[in-house]
């Protein structure tokens, strides 16, 4: 696969970001013998599809195929990628800097369990 | 269900079967599964290109993708909210 660095202008979030994806990485190949049976049904693909489904704004009652989501979800990255690099370019450094401070305290709860 | 649509749906039934049996439509089908499920993949691949990790190329398991997709899109969402 081509290595390609999605996130071109945000350099000091980068780490964070591959910080916390080494993290949610680590907890699905680790085997935790005294994970309780509801949290590793929560984590399975299923639940991923809807919790995608609601962060893309597709309506819950509305019946869309997997392939359909992650078609939904890779548009939707793209344009918040796109607005990213839009807002980068206006306020560099403050910018940068407050989101770096920010990113590791103040994701939700509900974030921080899947990560978790 | 009255008599008469009971039995046009037994037959609708059988021909679907029969149509069903033989072996060009099975392969037809079978075609047809590949492709769907190569397009599938290609979804999984073209996510898998968007997600920020270290190295940059990865692999990743379908259900790391999916996880790794969540927490950065959240992620997104927050930075854009700010």
């Amino acid at each position: 696969m081509k290595a390609i660095s999605p996130v071109r202008s945000v350099r000091s979030c980068y780490k964070a970001v591959c910080c916390i994806s080494e993290q949610s990485l680590a907890i699905g190949r680790n085997k935790h013998p005294c994970v309780d049976e509801s949290v590793s049904a929560l984590c399975d693909m299923n639940d991923c599809y809807s919790k995608l489904k609601e962060l893309v704004c597709i309506p819950q009652n509305k019946s869309v195929s997997q392939v359909e989501i992650l078609q939904h979800v890779i548009d939707y990255i793209f344009d918040l990628q796109i607005a990213l690099e839009a807002e980068d370019a206006s306020a560099p450094e403050m910018v940068l800097s407050i989101k770096a401070a920010d990113i590791t305290h103040n994701f939700s709860k509900e974030e921080e369990r899947l990560c978790h | 269900m009255p008599l008469e649509r009971e039995e046009h749906a037994r037959s609708r039934e059988e021909r679907r079967r029969r149509r069903r049996a033989t072996a060009k439509y099975r392969s037809a089908h079978a075609c047809r599964e590949r492709i769907r499920v190569v397009a599938f993949n290609v979804a999984f691949g073209e996510l898998r290109r968007l997600l920020p990790t270290l190295p940059p190329d990865k692999r990743m398991s379908k259900i790391e993708i999916l996880r790794l997709a969540v927490c950065y899109i959240s992620y997104l969402n927050h930075v854009l909210d700010v």
